[in-house]
């Protein structure tokens, strides 16, 4: 219906915003219906900006979500002490003041004790003073934000822990919460509080059955909006304690899809660099959009997030020592793939000096789709170039008698040798091509490309580099975590803030890499020219109980019902096996289980105390 | 007092954000079903499409037996490709046709032209039983189907075929307000009993919900939830046609339909999305009564978001029905990739509904697609059955 013209009167029985002809009020074109008009209760109910008059006047400066029959501000003095401030009519017919007063009385260890009371004509404001350094759980978010250099596990411990143990201690009362406006959360020192005492459930009762409900943005369970079955328990408040985790260490705004059933919000890694990787393990856990898969309340998920700042503090802390490394690697075709594509595209390399603890471990996927070459010879000059990095380190007699391969000692040298072995095995690979063809006619985005995960070891310390999809897992204390980001389409666009999770993997070619081995350019002469590549690197501290999964994409997608099935039972694999060899075994026999649709390869690498060390 | 039935209509999301792109929105329709009045008494019709006449004198003395459980006027019609059609139950005689109807097709239209005539104090209600591998219905089916859905009759569809199509069977009986109902040959005759006992039981009849909307807003898909989920319908010939949906039997649960649909862009305001109107006869009175579905939409997005968490608990529910139903579309129509990926999907959507069973199946479904390349129709009709309880 085309839109009615300024100069056309409306009749009556015209829409007010579309024009469209109404029947019995209600327009036949878009549907609008004034809403019929509130009756005015005459109460002047005081806005944003409104002062508190009195001994010491109060600043009303934000509203915050009302209850039936009463307002709410933070409010702030001249002396900058602020306030939580709750309006009722003097009156109070709608007893808003009485259930507060008992929601308080519930939830005393949980929520602030109301300070003063200040009658002013018909209404009555009850100030509650927040304490000196009080800060909102979501200005922390927003302070963070802006924030440049976060020391990220100093982060989760000063504000992430306080939030964890106020829900723990909720749950150890056999009470569950579901709907927690962010808004209401304050962080005083070390402890976390509510301003108004939200609702509370028994835990001991059914989950919550799917109804009307009021959700926080980017912090509500997809089982709060009825997905994923619609059942709310307690496993809703680890969801809610997992993302405000979740967004201290992405330093990143709430996500409108974090209430997605089918799919998880990305790993925090991918917005920042070396974020703890026990920590993020724990957050991953916690955010699950299954409600199964999360711990079953904030008691386990605080222990757990307990014992994974207390590895990484040892992480830190850890000096430079050998620990005993047991390693296992598996190469398989995939049994599906085996009978379509008879070449294996992965490969792998694996040396280690057990004398003084140095190695070097690639896994390395051949590209599949490419015009010219194939992904086996790709990842053959990646395998390659290895073994020569390997010959070439200098040697150092250990005092055995025997030259054993020494690494340099600075991280950025450390990082220059694997940069020039990527780059050479593209320069390989260009020479390849160029042998058939001196005068190469087609783009070079055809041309056989392939990942690289690479971990260069010297004792508990290790670089890790990785450029493509193929993936590094760090798991302990039955959790995993992937180390490194993914250079498909779909993950690049969300870490370079370009667009949101969900809009980036709905793109056209969201799963196509855009960084890998094989990249080059061509010259006026048509001669294909190397790109200097661009790995992501990352260094770590071993501790003794951590293993270390390099494999190709393979395993995960073979290996679950999905990704993060998949990754839980590689880490049950690991963990669960007796020996290194056996579980890089038992994670090609899953794959395979899983369809064997690619190519399989993985190394393992189980770090324990060595033999007679303190 | 309290209305006899009545029906509700919500809307997810509640509370959307104003603007000019269109959004997607769900509604769930549902009866409430209060104190109705006395049985209304059953003209049950059987008809049955089969490729031999096995087990037919076994069948013939069930229904009979049932049709005498009724206490009522009846006709017991078999029709099959070598059926001799025997069949007499009740008072008066009973319709006794020599396989006329080969097909599903010939059955639903010799079900249709007998139609006339019958009792308008009763419940008119066909259970027909398919033990054929029924793969596709055309233009005259769906004629059949109109003319039974025209009539006031409801068609359960009892199918013992492991290899039917079932999505398109289910279709066939939701438009009338029936049922598909899938058993094995043992399972048959007592889920007929106990569909026949939820038949006695009825008090409305001729039930039909209508769904209006305003010109702006467009129906996309018909899902009925309750008792078993099924895709319905979806309307696109006559964009802002009113939708008809038959209430068909009132059980334990009762019925209920998700209506997806897509709103234009508006400006703040209240808008009324959905009339939805129940028209039903209690055997004396024709009755009516009417239910809204708004939608808010706001300036600014909400800090704490609305949701009617029920409506999309309900959209989880029959997407899973739908996903089935497309995925044996992709395999009729070749397309390999767009069947392993719905597998997968179907995988992963129930892995968060925490459906174990169902995560098995679908995931033994694709495991064996991506080894053979091959999709069976009965185990697609496993998983049907699975989600249909």
């Amino acid at each position: 219906m085309a839109e009615p013209s300024a100069t056309t009167p409306k009749s009556e029985t015209s829409c007010a915003l579309c024009g469209g002809p109404c029947q019995k009020g209600v327009c036949t074109h878009c549907g609008f219906s004034p809403p019929p008009p509130e009756p005015a209760d005459g109460i002047p109910w005081p806005g944003p900006g409104a002062h508190i008059e009195g001994r010491r006047p109060v600043l009303l400066e934000r509203q915050l979500t009302a209850v039936e029959g009463a307002r709410r501000f933070l409010g702030q003095d001249e002396d900058g002490i602020r306030y939580e401030v709750f309006v009722v009519v003097a009156s109070d017919p709608h007893g808003a003041l009485n259930a507060r007063r008992l929601a308080h009385e519930a939830l005393p260890l949980a929520s602030f004790p109301p300070d003063r009371t200040v009658n002013t004509g018909p209404l009555r404001y009850t100030l509650t003073r927040l304490p000196d350094g009080a800060e909102r759980v979501v200005e922390v978010i927003a302070r963070l934000m802006e924030t440049d250099v976060v020391d990220s596990l100093e982060t989760i411990r000063r504000f992430g822990v306080p939030v964890a143990r106020l829900f723990a201690e909720l749950h150890d009362r056999a009470l569950f919460l579901s709907e927690v406006d962010p808004e209401e959360l304050v962080l005083v020192g070390d402890r976390c509080r509510f301003l108004q005492p939200p609702a509370v459930h028994p835990a001991t009762a059914a989950p919550l059955a799917p109804g009307a409900r009021r959700v926080p943005v980017g912090f509500g369970a997809p089982e709060l909006h009825g997905f994923c079955g619609g059942r709310v328990d307690a496993r809703t408040d680890v969801f809610y304690v997992g993302m405000v985790l979740y967004y201290l260490l992405a330093r990143i705004a709430p996500l409108d899809e974090a209430a997605d059933a089918m799919d998880r919000v990305p790993s925090p890694s991918v917005y920042r660099d070396d974020l703890p990787p026990g920590i993020v393990a724990v957050v991953r856990r916690a955010t699950s959009p299954v409600p199964g898969r999360r711990y079953p309340d904030c008691r386990a998920l605080r222990t757990a997030l307990d014992i994974a700042i207390a590895s990484e503090d040892a992480r830190r802390q850890a000096a430079r020592r050998q620990l005993n490394l047991k390693i296992g690697h598996e190469l398989h075709i995939g049994i599906l793939k085996g009978q379509y594509a008879p070449q294996n595209q992965d490969d792998l390399f694996v040396a280690y000096d057990a004398r003084n603890g140095v190695g070097l471990f690639l896994v390395s996927d051949g590209v599949s789709i490419s015009d010219h070459g194939s992904g086996d010879i790709a990842s053959e000059c990646v395998r390659i170039e290895a073994h020569r990095l390997w010959q070439e380190l200098p040697r150092e007699d250990m005092g055995d008698g025997t030259p054993r391969p020494v690494l340099p000692a600075t991280t950025e040298a450390r990082r220059r040798l694997i940069q020039t072995m990527l780059d050479n095995a593209n320069a390989r690979i260009a020479e390849i091509i160029h042998r058939q063809m001196p005068r190469f006619p087609g783009p070079p985005e055809g041309i056989m490309a392939a990942t690289a995960v690479v971990v260069l070891l010297d004792g508990n310390r290790a670089t890790l580099a990785s450029i493509g999809d193929s993936r590094i897992y760090l798991i302990r204390d039955g959790h995993i975590t992937s180390l490194m980001a993914y250079h498909d389409l779909a993950t690049q666009l969300i870490r370079m803030r370009r667009a949101t999770p969900r809009v980036a993997r709905a793109a056209p070619a969201a799963a196509a890499l855009i960084r890998c081995v094989g990249e080059f350019e061509k010259d006026a002469n048509d001669r294909l020219v190397p790109v200097p590549l661009q790995p992501e690197y990352r260094e770590l501290t071993f501790l003794p109980g951590d293993a270390l999964v390099l494999c190709s994409d393979g395993i995960p997608d073979y290996a679950g019902f999905d990704d993060e099935h998949a990754e839980g039972r590689i880490g049950q694999v690991v963990e669960a096996a007796p020996g290194a060899p056996w579980a890089a075994f038992e994670l090609m026999v899953l794959a395979n289980r899983g369809g064997g649709g690619d190519n399989i390869s993985c190394i393992v690498m189980r770090f324990e105390d060595a033999e007679g060390s303190a | 007092m309290k209305a006899p039935i009545s029906v509700q209509c919500v809307l997810s999301p509640p509370v959307a954000q104003a603007g000019p792109a269109s959004s997607a929105l769900h509604g769930l329709i549902t009866l409430d079903v209060g104190q109705l009045g006395a049985p209304l008494g059953v003209e049950l019709k059987v008809a049955r499409v089969c490729p031999t006449d096995r087990g037919m004198p076994v069948l013939a003395d069930a229904f009979r037996a049932l049709a005498e459980s009724l206490g009522a006027r009846d006709s017991v019609i078999f029709a099959g490709r070598h059926s001799t059609g025997i069949a007499h139950a009740g008072p008066e005689p009973a319709h006794a046709l020599r396989s006329p109807w080969p097909d599903l097709a010939g059955a639903l239209h010799g079900l249709a032209s007998l139609m006339g005539g019958l009792d308008e104090g009763r419940l008119v209600w066909v259970i027909l039983v398919v033990e054929t591998a029924v793969a596709e219905a055309g233009p005259s089916t769906m004629q059949a189907v109109q003319a039974l859905v025209d009539a006031g009759a409801g068609v359960d569809i009892v199918c013992t075929h492991p290899s039917a199509d079932l999505g398109l069977l289910s279709r066939l009986a939701q438009r009338t307000g029936g049922e598909l109902i899938q058993a094995s040959s043992a399972e048959m005759v007592e889920k007929i009993v106990k569909r026949i006992a939820l038949l006695r039981d009825q008090r409305i009849r001729r039930g039909r919900v209508e769904v209006r909307t305003p010109r702006s807003v467009s129906i996309q898909r018909v899902f009925r939830v309750d008792p078993t989920p099924a895709f319905v319908m979806m309307p696109t010939a006559t964009p802002f046609a009113p939708v008809h949906l038959p209430v068909g039997l009132i059980g334990a649960r009762p019925p209920s339909w998700l209506v997806s649909a897509t709103v234009h862009g508006r400006r703040p305001g209240r808008f009324r999305i959905f009339d939805v109107i129940l028209r039903y006869d209690s055997g004396k009175d024709a009755a009516e009564t009417e239910g809204v579905g708004w939608q808010r939409h706001a300036a600014e997005a909400p800090q704490m978001l609305p949701v009617e968490a029920a409506v999309n608990a309900a959209l989880s529910r029959v997407e899973t029905a739908a996903w089935i139903d497309e995925i044996g579309r992709a395999y009729q129509a070749g397309d390999a990739r767009r069947v392993a990926g719905l597998l997968d999907r179907l995988v992963r959507h129930a892995v968060t509904l925490d459906d174990r069973s169902l995560v098995t199946r679908a995931f033994e479904q694709r495991l064996g697609f991506l080894r053979t390349g091959q999709l069976d129709a009965a185990d697609l009709n496993s998983l049907r059955r699975h989600i249909g309880g």
